[in-house]
């Protein structure tokens, strides 16, 4: 059940959950024992949406399943349509933004495990989109459908944001990613990639534009991720399977990971539908990195709307880790233990996934 | 039921029942804010309740009202949302396997042509899909072994299958072993040998042998004097446990033989029953001086033989009697043969007070009728077991096959299965949805997807309809959030439903343009390749050319026309848009006073954009009306560039733009005096002569210098027409009504006359000349003006009178005598002079100008009276239908014309 198509034995966990998972993410630990997953839920019998602090109790048998306890429970306004985590001071950090435009900034305390909002504000118009936290701070940045895209930062238990740059409905956003704590990039309509400099006024400092002539092969970018080591590099996956390299040093020519939006003729693609989220990963290559090029893109692992989460690589077969009757709606890599990856199932489910 | 009543401050809904004491509060999340102003209740399906909460109509924005669905459990059997969701879910994959499997089947079997699509191999699917589903439902719970050792685990399950009220033979025993504890010597009990004939009736023989081995005469210090009573008791132990069973196999604990063919079986059951009867009938018994064993054993081997009186009076229930006739009476019952009715005698003999809904399930399983097993089915446990039970109905019954899978008229040509699967998949899809409609929240929106997603693998699976309520299904889909219309669109690319994609992107991008995200808007409509809305929205763009605009709406313009990049097939003006854009965008610079080689830039723009094939005829004027500003000299470079026919539209034009220009004399600072006699000037003199000639006059290629392109300071000198001018009119409706002024067929004849043209050229002065000498004298008419004049003093110089000397010589008829009725000092410059006659001749007397322009080509006069016509009803019946020719038009403004008079007359 758990070996589609990987060489290796793959030890898979699938966890049926009370609540449809909207995000999932790995906490990273508080204690040496604890195994944290953060996880935005939502109740469809009630309508309501939460962010929920699970403890995970594994074992790393087949026969007996792992087990996620419910530690704590935050109760947000409106559904969360974007989650992000950082370390701020060794303390968990979250940021979660909803459906009526509204960003939390949510704290977990180390010692009971609580969860406790730190700020909020009312950011966006419509639903916040794509947000993320600086790496070891609380600046977030945040973008949204309505084309705007907002830096947000606490003080004094507040959001206020600044607005960089507002595409008056002309542009829609759906991802954002922070490449240091001065630079970030954003992703949305038209496979469109944008690169932006906050310490340079007057809207982006590069930007790809995708194809958006060629009309019905164009596409929504719907994640984006850069890796710390390679700045000059985004990542991107959205619309038809479609995964690309765009390099800020060569702005012409994105490199197609997977997918056939751009036309070229892709041998094999297992990617078919809607990439939902894309990161690196860093497993295997953590050792190595320093020795592979730096212009060949590393390994980058994608979830999809067809139930395929996989790792692709530049001019190499993808790799299925697993295959699922429903979609696979978010993942993540473990940081601190890069073979773990979890990720929430369109079926009211997670599943985690030990890699050998 | 329960009276509801609203807590409007507490947002809660408390049921009161006038019953109870203490009432029950049941918190309700509705979500909305306090104040809640009204509640309405309702039934819904089912036993759900609906409640309509609303708020005071408020200004904050925030969502009126909310409709929320409360389903009344009593907490009895009843299982939870979540669990619910998760046997749907899980139910699908063993579904769409055996699908699969059953389709693959089939298409084998028709190439094998062999008679029966099902064989062996079938039987094995549908019990693997069996024990999946039944894993799903919860599994296989054993009942606890022994309820003398562990006293704390109850057979939960069976008793609250059986009944929640009455005795059974599990609450017999239970109650029993609550005496337990207490009882000093259990044999003198009547209770115990009552609980052990009961235990034993239903089969539960490890639980009779276990009891019986709490006989007193087991115990050490009795057994020497109850020897005989002892070996009595082992001996019917003994022989309960070796009770003959047909089966292949026992859990671990459970007594028995097993035997695995009919004749063994029957064979052991024979030699079982004799050993029965030989214990019965021995001598031990009367030597057995222990009545309660002696009676309560001999009981025990009545069972065993099958007394139907003892094993009635065992048993509680009629399943139970029921079970102990099949397993003393009839051990050799195949199948469900004669069941019904035994289980009819059983319920005579054991009435129910209140049937579980299962036990009419089970009459219908026993009397093998398949129509009351679905009708039980759906009416107790709901659509999922309907939908999921199909397939095992049918295997191995042909009666239920057919049944089920014939095509029934009054189902309206569907078979049941498919009926069945069709309610299923509704209730999956519609059941968040039916009750949200009215839920403007995005994010209670995204809910419904929840259920949808897994419905189409129902749907699909049926044959007639299904695809059909899948596209309903679909349709009925928000749109308003990406990540679930994007979910939705996967679905119809599984399915191949590419006009429901498309109609679904189509009233996406509709929704978000409504909404003000332009950018998603036009994405959607171009992923559902919406030609008609992108090309009108394309048209919208058109609005823009040759209006000045703010900066703000400039911007947004030029993101849209980016948006709508360049494909050719959208709108064919698209290319012309970019081009145009380009040229504002270098006009705009020119504004904002940046070099001259922005103006440079513009010109060469403008002069592309003239040129260009793609740019509709009918952006000529407003294209001329945006350069306005521009140093006639500019515009001279692109004129002298252009193919004749543009000339039709723009010789009118560059009269405003020259006679500023030439007014620019009155400065000697921009322009010197010198250049009167600047070849270029007298060019400018061409223009002028040509502008009465019955066709356009080529003007002589002009050498591009760089000094032409100095931005004009006149346009500061100059005062603009007032805003009210029909010609600001003109501009607009043109813009307005777009298509119907293209002039396509203009540019094929032009072409050819072309060459002519350039023949008359060379000899243009002559031409002139003679034009205006034979001009017969004007007659007397008296054109409106609607343009105020300007009462500026006559500025004289020579070359303003020399250009009104040859301006006047060019006009004949009733143009030259509105010229020469135009009172001196009117006039303040020859730009006042062009605009005046453009904007006079444009207006009205349409007729007469028309005449007075020799052989017209009947398409140029057409559009030529479109510019220059009022909005008005003849405006608008002449846009919808572009006249042809000159007679359709004079005949449509005549009967316009009458039309407005008598009006005017009454």
């Amino acid at each position: 059940m758990a070996m589609n198509g990987t060489p290796h034995p793959l030890l898979v966990h699938r966890l049926p959950q009370p609540n449809y998972i909207d995000f999932v993410r790995w906490v990273p630990p508080l204690s040496a024992l604890d195994r944290l997953v953060a996880a935005a839920v939502f109740d469809s019998s009630s309508s309501t949406s939460a962010l929920q602090i699970l403890s995970l109790t594994q074992t790393q048998t087949q026969t007996h399943p792992a087990d996620l306890t419910l530690q704590s429970s935050w109760p947000s306004p409106s559904r969360i349509t974007a989650l992000s985590l950082s370390l701020l001071r060794h303390k968990p950090l979250l940021a979660a933004a909803t459906a009526d435009g509204s960003i939390h900034l949510i704290a977990a305390d180390p010692v009971d495990l609580g969860v406790d909002s730190v700020g909020s504000g009312a950011i966006h118009a419509g639903p916040v989109s794509g947000i993320d936290l600086v790496e070891g701070g609380s600046e977030i940045v945040s973008v949204g459908d309505d084309g705007r895209v907002n830096l947000v930062s606490l003080s004094e238990s507040r959001l206020s944001h600044r607005r960089v740059f507002d595409g008056n409905g002309l542009v829609g956003f759906a991802a954002a990613k922070w490449a240091s704590p001065a630079e970030f990039a954003t992703g949305g309509l038209g496979f469109g990639v944008q690169c932006v400099d906050n310490r340079k006024p007057g809207g982006p400092v590069s930007q790809f534009r995708g194809n958006w002539a060629r009309g019905t092969s164009s596409g929504i970018v719907h994640s984006i991720d850069i890796h710390p080591s390679r700045k000059h590099t985004v990542i991107a996956g959205g619309s038809s399977g479609t995964v690309f390299a765009w390099d800020l040093r060569w702005q012409q020519q994105p490199i197609i990971l997977s997918g056939v939006a751009t036309g070229e003729a892709q041998a094999h693609s297992p990617l078919e539908s809607e990439v939902w989220e894309v990161r690196y990963d860093n497993y295997m290559h953590s050792l190595n990195i320093g020795n592979i090029s730096s212009s060949r893109i590393l390994p980058v692992m994608t979830c999809s709307e067809d139930g395929i989460l996989a790792v692709v690589e530049q001019d190499e077969e993808p790799i299925e880790l697993l295959a699922e009757p429903c979609a696979i709606n978010s993942f993540d890599i473990d940081g601190q233990n890069p073979s773990d990856v979890i990720c929430s199932l369109e079926w009211e489910s997670i599943a985690i996934l030990s890699r050998p | 039921m329960p009276d509801l009543v609203s807590d409007s401050g507490q947002s809660s809904v408390v049921p009161l029942s006038p019953d109870s004491q203490t009432p029950v509060v049941c918190p309700l999340h509705h979500g909305l804010k306090p104040p809640i102003s009204r509640l309405s209740l309702s039934w819904s399906r089912g036993n759900s309740l609906r409640v309509s909460v609303f708020r005071k109509p408020a200004e904050d924005g925030e969502v009126g009202g909310k409709v929320v669905e409360v389903k009344l459990g009593d907490g009895d059997g009843e299982i939870g949302d979540a669990q619910w969701r998760r046997i749907a879910y899980g139910s699908v994959s063993p579904f769409a396997l055996l699908q699969s499997r059953k389709n693959s089947m089939l298409s084998m079997s028709r190439v094998s042509a062999s008679s029966s699509p099902y064989g062996a191999e079938w039987w094995d699917y549908v019990m693997e899909y069996s024990r999946e589903i039944n894993f799903l439902l919860g599994g296989q719970k054993l009942p606890p072994s022994s309820v003398i050792e562990d006293p704390k685990t109850v057979l939960k399950d069976y008793d609250s299958l059986l009944s929640g009220t009455q005795p059974t033979v599990h609450s017999k025993l239970l109650n029993f072993e609550k005496e337990l504890v207490g009882l000093q010597a259990i044999e003198e009990d009547a209770k115990y040998w009552e609980a052990i004939s009961s235990a034993l009736a239903v089969g539960w023989l490890d639980i009779a042998v276990k009891m019986l081995r709490l006989h007193g005469s087991y115990q050490l210090d009795q057994l020497g004097s109850r020897e005989l009573e002892n070996g009595l008791v082992e001996a019917v132990a003994v022989l309960i446990s070796k009770m003959p069973r047909m089966r292949p196999g026992l859990a671990p604990g459970k007594l028995g033989e097993c035997y695995k063919t009919k004749p063994d079986f029957i064979k052991a059951w024979e030699t079982w029953r004799a050993q029965i009867t030989k214990l019965d009938c021995s001598a031990f018994w009367v030597q057995c001086d222990h009545r309660q064993t002696r009676e309560g054993l001999k009981n025990l081997l009545q069972i065993m033989l099958g007394n139907a009186n003892i094993l009635s009076s065992a048993t509680c229930h009629w399943i139970e009697l029921h079970i102990s006739h099949l397993l003393y009476i009839r051990p050799f019952t195949m199948g469900l043969e004669s069941m019904y009715s035994l289980a009819q005698k059983c319920m005579q003999l054991k009435p129910m007070s209140s049937p579980h809904k299962l036990m009419r399930l089970l009459l219908g399983i026993l009397g093998e009728n398949i129509e009351v097993v679905l009708a039980e089915c759906s009416r107790s446990f709901g659509p999922w077991i309907v939908a999921h039970a199909v397939e095992l109905l049918t295997a191995g019954s042909t009666q239920a096959d057919i049944l089920l899978h014939e095509e029934r008229y009054n189902l309206g040509g569907i078979s049941m299965e498919e009926l069945h699967r069709l309610v299923y998949a509704q209730v999956l899809s519609s059941h968040a949805l039916t009750w949200q409609a009215w839920d403007l929240e995005v994010s209670s929106l995204i809910r419904s997807q929840v259920r949808n997603l897994i419905a189409p693998i129902y749907l699909t699976s049926c044959m007639k309809q299904g695809m059909g309520l899948l596209e309903i299904l679909l349709y009925k889909q928000p749109v308003q959030h990406n990540k679930i219309l994007l979910k939705n669109i996967e679905i119809c690319r599984l399915y191949e439903l590419d006009n429901v994609r498309s109609k679904m992107t189509k009233i996406a991008g509709v929704h978000q343009w409504k909404h003000g995200k332009k950018g998603s808007g036009v994405f959607w409509l171009q992923q559902a390749r919406d030609e008609v809305r992108l090309n009108r929205i394309a048209q919208q763009l058109f609005d823009f050319v040759g209006k000045s605009i703010s900066d703000e709406s400039f911007k947004q313009w030029e993101g849209l026309i980016e948006l709508l990049g360049s494909e050719t097939r959208t709108a064919g003006g698209l290319e012309f848009l970019h081009k145009y854009r380009d040229f504002k965008r270098s006009l705009q610079q020119v504004h904002d006073g940046i070099a001259t080689a922005a103006a440079q830039k513009a010109a060469e723009s403008l002069i592309l954009l003239m040129k260009n094939p793609s740019t509709p005829h009918r952006f000529w004027l407003p294209l001329l009306y945006d350069s306005k500003d521009f140093s006639f000299s500019l515009v001279r470079i692109w004129i002298g560039e252009l193919s004749p026919e543009h000339k039709i539209v723009t010789h009118w034009y560059s009269f405003a733009i020259k006679g500023r220009d030439l007014s620019t004399t009155a400065n000697p600072t921009i322009l010197d005096p010198s250049k009167k006699s600047d070849p270029m000037l007298d060019n400018d003199r061409e223009v002028l002569s040509g502008f009465t000639s019955p066709r356009p006059v080529t003007f002589v290629r002009l050498r591009r210098s760089p000094s032409c392109c100095q931005g004009s300071v006149l346009s500061l000198l100059f005062p603009r027409p007032s805003t009210s001018s029909p010609l600001d009119n003109r501009a607009h409706s043109m813009a307005n009504t777009s298509q119907t002024l293209d002039l396509e067929g203009l540019h094929c004849e032009m072409h050819g006359i072309a060459e002519k043209i350039r023949i008359m050229n060379v000899n243009n002065v002559r031409l002139i000349q003679h034009l205006t000498t034979n001009n017969p004298p004007p007659p007397p008419t008296t054109p409106v003006l609607d343009v105020e004049r300007s009462r500026c003093p006559q500025r004289s110089g020579d070359d303003e009178s020399q250009s009104h000397r040859s301006f006047s010589d060019t006009l004949k008829g009733s143009a030259r005598s509105w010229f020469i009725k135009l009172s001196p000092g009117t006039i303040d410059s020859f730009g006042d002079l062009s605009w005046l006659f453009v904007v006079n001749f444009m207006s009205c007397k349409f007729n007469q100008a028309v005449l007075e322009v020799k052989e017209p080509s009947d398409e140029v006069v057409i559009m030529a009276m479109m510019v220059g016509l009022r909005l008005g009803p003849l405006f608008d019946s002449l846009s919808k239908n572009v006249p042809e020719t000159m007679s359709t038009l004079q005949s449509k403004a005549d009967k316009y014309i009458a039309a407005e008079e008598l009006t005017e007359a009454k």
